[in-house]
């Protein structure tokens, strides 16, 4: 009768302790080292992606149009909004949505020239390692400039 | 040892191997996953990306001060002593002889001032020396080497920023020397002809108010703002 005790104890305890092995390899295997990884990994992308949008909104500024005929760069574009904002708003906000989607189509963002929003695709802000923020300046007519800002929240 | 201990022994001896194993494991695999690799290069990709900014902003104030020179010589393109009801007077005589305006230093000057302007907002191209040339079509500007310093958490950089461009621009000074010339031959249609022959003749639209033939000539656009500039000037008649 002990034996048989014994013996059924010894068998729950070899299960138990399976479990608990198995237990314990699923958690450092699927949650604790994952999860390690993968914050390390975004934030690689973040720093790739730093570079990148400056080098997005470079481009965007010296993208080509063509504005009555003539060929000329984003660059213009703005330039010329600032001189006749009805004239020009519709052109230079539908080409800016057109390159800013075609290029983060996975990431909110927003861009804005000093305090005038011009476009953004439902922008919200976000914790700020998952943010990138960038700047340039942009010489306009008679000596003055305006801050192109763009926002990206690479949280997607 | 008593019967039926040593299997929870050796089960709880286990289970402490394994925590431990796995938590240094884990150690492990953060510590080498939190380094940040290539920051130096980051750096210099960004330092390269910043010399494009400030290049490209070197090439737009050029444009931009170009075209403001374009204004400012049609606005003052203006003898001394030479404007008669509000317009200035073109007339072969000396004083008034538009072949004494140097059209190419004129424009070179306000090019300097427009430019300098453009470069001393931005404080990295403050106080760039360079060397600008007009073209048969547009111009070409090349700067001096300019000292700058890139100071970051693992690496500091100088490096020399220098921009050499040429570029082909709509308008040209051709167009007002063009302008010169006709107004010239207009003159001496106008001591043998009428006002409409000559208009006619020369492809100008001079409107006569007594003495004066007035001209109004929007040939020239500005190749920035895409507006038609206006060049005034008057003959005067005898």
């Amino acid at each position: 009768m002990i034996n048989k005790k014994a013996q059924e104890f010894a068998i729950y305890g070899v299960v138990a302790f399976l479990l608990i092995i198995f237990t314990l390899a699923a958690y450092w295997y699927l949650i604790a080292v994952p999860y390690g990884a993968t914050k390390t990994i975004k934030q690689s992308i973040v720093a790739k992606d730093k570079l990148d949008a400056d080098l997005i909104l470079l481009n965007y500024l010296r993208t080509p149009v063509t504005l009555e005929g003539k060929e000329l760069f984003i660059s213009d574009l703005i330039r010329l909004y600032f001189i006749d904002k009805l004239k020009y708003e519709n052109q230079l906000k539908q080409e800016t949505s057109d390159i800013f989607n075609s290029v983060f189509n996975n990431y909110k963002y927003k861009i804005t020239f000093g305090s005038e929003l011009i476009a953004e695709n439902g922008f919200t802000s976000a914790d700020p390692d998952y943010m990138v923020i960038v700047d340039s300046i942009l010489p306009l007519e008679s000596s003055g400039i305006v801050e192109i800002h763009l926002e990206v929240n690479l949280k997607t | 040892m008593k019967k039926g201990i040593f299997l929870p022994i050796i089960a709880i001896f286990t289970i402490v191997i394994v925590v431990v194993i796995g938590f240094m494991f884990y150690q492990n695999t953060a510590k080498s996953r939190t380094e940040v690799v290539g920051e130096k290069s980051a750096q210099l990709i960004k330092t390269i990306i910043n010399y494009e900014k400030n290049d490209y902003y070197v090439q737009d104030s050029a444009r931009l001060a170009y075209c403001d020179s374009l204004e400012d010589l049609s606005s003052n393109y203006v003898i001394s002593g030479c404007v008669i009801d509000g317009y200035p007077e073109w007339t072969s005589e000396i004083n008034c002889n538009p072949d004494n305006f140097d059209i190419e230093k004129n424009f070179n000057n306000y090019f300097i001032s427009h430019f300098n302007n453009y470069i001393n907002i931005n404080p990295f191209l403050k106080g760039m020396k360079y060397k600008f040339s007009l073209e048969n079509d547009g111009f070409s500007l090349s700067s001096e080497p300019l000292e700058q310093e890139e100071n970051y958490d693992t690496i500091n950089m100088n490096y020399d920023f220098t921009t050499d461009f040429k570029t082909k621009i709509d308008s040209n000074l051709n167009e007002y020397k063009n302008l010169i010339q006709k107004s010239k031959e207009y003159s001496d249609c106008i001591n043998k002809d009428t006002v409409d022959n000559c208009n006619k003749k020369i492809g100008l639209n001079g409107i006569k108010i007594d003495k004066l033939i007035k001209f109004e000539v929007p040939s020239i656009k500005n190749p920035c703002t895409l507006q038609n500039i206006n060049i005034k000037f008057a003959i005067l008649t005898s």
